[in-house]
């Protein structure tokens, strides 16, 4: 049992507050001031700021180089070999100790999603994973939290650059309509039907019950997604926020996610269309907006909290970005009933920082713990990658 | 004139931090005065009460300008064989490169731009500011070092044609080559003083390399963990200075940086990318803060256009993060970085007598998540201001 002490508590759906928690077997058991805690480890917190860990859901911390292989393609977010792909699990790519090395606990992330990456189409199932740990199957904390895909230029560089379709935006949405229709129709109990693992791993897609990752560059992408999928119930999340401005309404009407992707890189054309104020207020009228790092395969542990900070810039309001850096992107991933804020019976994933780091760069992390668990304490020495 | 009235002026200079102060800069474009309640007849005046006022930012090693974020185009890697030392960044830099635009609205006024690290002896960098007429005028110095890189970019180039250098054997052996063949070109220069008959025939890239040798510019150098100490090995050896850039790596080894007297200075970054093998399993920003307290002139860099300009602040900010006094930190992207590129006459503080660059924030940088430059000042013209823009 560990009892956190006079905290100053974000709880990542706006409330803050001087609070204790007590936390047990992993869970956060209570919230309150003054609580008993009889036999308790008491960690003091008085003057520190206490958040949710950060969720970047859509990343490819454990499944992306580096050093993988001494042979073959060292990206195993990457199977480009066909465009479609939806069969494809992410569990079977995701390293433990490739992720726990990175040390992003450290930085106060606590959990993440994982996606395949933008090349193909439909590139398979993501999952949410701990961020620290050996055995992919315990660090599961969602399998199948959705399906990934992309409508980006990558596909048209990693297959029509070898004449193969898709080769132009007309290839990609034209086998977007016609794969989603096909597994709308496929009828496995159908004695007539042959089996097909593709679109029986998408027919949970288009029946809303695994939402759809769509990374786009443009509004355009956006909108013809949305059209490609007009007539289907598909939960939409999409992924860049390039160009998203606050005209982009068809999103809250649809109640879609909003990943908004790192804007740090200055070789990405389309960062610097990022609409900030945008987007927020989209978010207010219902869209699920989080932030990612992951900017196809090179972001750091930091960009995640830079992300946010571009948003702290343009509507100066910690807790709605707190929120988007921590119980949306759960939401997004399905998992917001165990993670993702800090409440009575959710996974203690908390981290505590000596200011508010999305004030201020005096903000340091003093503990991280995943799970109930002190994973890191300040002045834990980083581990050289080799 | 301009006269900046009321702000709170970090000077990075010998006046420190000043509150309430005014900066004047006059017509030629150069710091008059710094310091309370001034006057001047007839000048614009910016009020900047309630704003921090500092020198403009600089950039200690970027590329902007040379590679073309839309489409592609880069012209900083000349990439057909790995010895360049004749070529310069200057002729691949297109002065309306909007990386321009974009760093004059992060702050950034003066950009140290090098050729990138394809090559073991990449060419000749510059400094460049971000506004103005022409490349010309608006170029501070040239050169300002010679550009080198050790490591895993130009055995990335080359290894894959196997021709050399394939390892850092290539490496190593290519930097030796290059300054023993530099050193016997002076030797002949000397000879030929007294006889003309042996004068050799005039080598520019071999010029390029007396330059360092003679001291009069460094090797700004590519370089991470081991590497470093392969390059310090290598400037005792031939006797020339050097600058480590992005220096990942470098808490292993702050005795070896510190002593070195060939070291002039330390240009660290970018983060913001994962651990990875070779020569990136080490990301350690809290060694600027130790650095630092050991008297290297410590830098950071954007690397731009790998990332945009304002990450020059964020970066800076996660120094202080780290543990580093946030004026300190400071100097690090304006009167350190002002050093290391040799320009420190002429910008990374506010003086009397140095060029009128400067920045009026909203927020202290690097302290501040949400602070944002609010008006750009180059050469005491006002060339961008957020309410211009509105």
């Amino acid at each position: 049992m560990i009892c956190l002490r006079n905290g100053r508590v974000h709880d990542g759906k706006g409330g803050v507050g001087k609070a204790d928690i007590l936390i047990e077997d992993g869970r956060i058991v209570k919230i309150g001031t003054g609580l008993e805690a009889e036999g308790a480890e008491i960690l003091d917190a008085e003057g520190k700021e206490i958040f949710p860990g950060w969720i970047d859901p859509l990343s490819d911390w454990g499944i992306l180089g580096p050093g993988r292989e001494i042979r073959g393609n060292a990206n195993d977010n990457d199977e480009r070999s066909d465009v479609f792909t939806p069969q494809m699990d992410v569990l079977y790519a995701f390293n433990g100790r490739g992720i726990s090395r990175q040390q992003i606990y450290a930085f106060g992330i606590t959990a993440v999603g994982v996606a395949p990456s933008n090349n193909n189409l439909f590139g398979g199932q993501m999952a949410a994973f701990e961020v620290l740990g050996v055995n992919p199957m315990k660090m599961v904390l969602r399998h199948r939290a959705g399906m990934k895909a992309s409508v980006t230029d990558a596909l048209k560089e990693a297959y029509g650059a070898r004449n193969v379709a898709p080769m132009t935006k007309m290839g990609i949405f034209s086998m977007m309509r016609e794969k989603l229709q096909a597994a709308r129709d496929y009828d496995p109990q159908d004695p007539k039907t042959e089996r097909d693992e593709k679109l029986a791993a998408l027919q949970p897609v288009v029946r809303g019950e695994m939402p759809l990752f769509v990374s786009c560059n443009t509004p355009s992408e956006i909108r013809s997604v949305l059209r490609a999928c007009q007539d289907l119930p598909v939960k939409l999340v999409f992924c860049g926020g390039f160009g998203v401005d606050a005209s982009l309404t068809e999103l809250a009407e649809r109640k879609c996610g909003l990943i908004v992707a790192n804007p740090a890189n200055g070789f990405n054309k389309y960062t610097r269309n990022t609409d900030y104020a945008g987007i927020a207020q989209l978010a207010k009228q219902g869209v699920t907006v989080a932030f990612s790092a992951a900017d196809n395969g090179f972001g750091g542990r930091e960009d995640l909290l830079w992300s946010a900070l571009e948003m702290m810039k343009r509507i100066h309001d910690e807790e709605t970005v707190l929120q988007m850096l921590t119980l949306n992107a759960a939401r997004l991933l399905g998992m917001d009933s165990i993670t993702g804020s800090l409440e009575e019976g959710k996974r203690a994933d908390l981290v505590i920082w000596s200011a508010n780091p999305l004030t201020s760069y005096k903000a340091a992390v003093e503990k991280t713990l995943i799970n109930g668990e002190v994973v890191y304490t300040k002045g834990d020495a980083m581990k050289c990658f080799l | 004139m301009l006269l900046i009235k009321n702000g709170k002026v970090l000077t990075m200079g010998p006046q420190g931090v000043l509150e309430n102060a005014d900066v004047l800069i006059g017509d030629d474009g150069k710091i008059m005065t710094v310091g309370m309640n001034l006057t001047a007849e007839g000048a614009q005046v910016i009020d900047a009460s309630g704003k921090v006022v500092m020198p403009g930012l600089v950039d200690a090693h970027s590329h902007i300008g040379g590679f073309d974020t839309d489409s592609g185009v880069q012209d900083l890697n000349e990439l057909t064989r790995p010895t360049t030392p004749e070529i310069q960044a200057y002729d691949a830099i297109n002065p309306l490169d909007r990386s321009f635009t974009e760093a004059i609205r992060a702050g950034i006024t003066t950009s140290a731009i090098t050729p990138g690290s394809g090559n073991v002896i990449c060419g000749l960098a510059c400094a460049v500011k971000s506004g103005g007429h022409s490349l010309a005028s608006r170029t501070l110095r040239n050169p300002i070092a010679l550009k080198a890189a050790m490591g895993v970019n130009p055995k990335g180039v080359y290894g894959p044609r196997t021709a050399m250098p394939m390892s850092r054997l290539g490496v190593a052996d290519l930097f030796r080559d290059y300054f023993l063949k530099v050193r016997d070109y002076m030797k002949k220069k000397e000879e030929g003083k007294s006889n003309p008959e042996v004068m050799p025939k005039r080598d520019p890239g071999l010029e390029n390399g007396v330059l360092v040798l003679e001291k009069k510019i460094p090797l700004k150098v590519h370089c991470y963990q081991h590497d470093m100490m392969s390059l310090l090995q290598l400037a005792d050896e031939f006797d020339f200075d050097v600058t480590l850039d992005h220096a990942l790596g470098a808490s292993d080894f702050y005795d070896e940086i510190a002593e070195n007297p060939h070291v002039r200075g330390v240009i660290y970054g970018p983060l913001g990318a994962p651990l990875f093998g070779g020569e990136g399993c080490k990301l350690d920003i809290e060694c600027l803060a130790e650095l630092d307290r050991r008297g290297v002139c410590c830098a950071i860099m954007t690397d731009g256009p790998c990332f945009v300009p304002y990450m020059i602040v964020t970066q800076t900010g996660e120094a202080v993060r780290a543990g580093m006094d946030e004026l300190r930190a400071l100097r690090m992207i304006t009167i350190n970085a002002a050093r290391i590129i040799g320009c420190d006459d002429r910008v990374g503080s506010l003086e009397p007598g140095k060029d009128g660059d400067v920045v009026i924030f909203q927020g202290m940088p690097a302290v501040d998540t949400e602070a944002r430059n609010t008006a750009t000042i180059i050469d005491g013209r006002l060339v961008w201001s957020e309410n211009a823009a509105e």
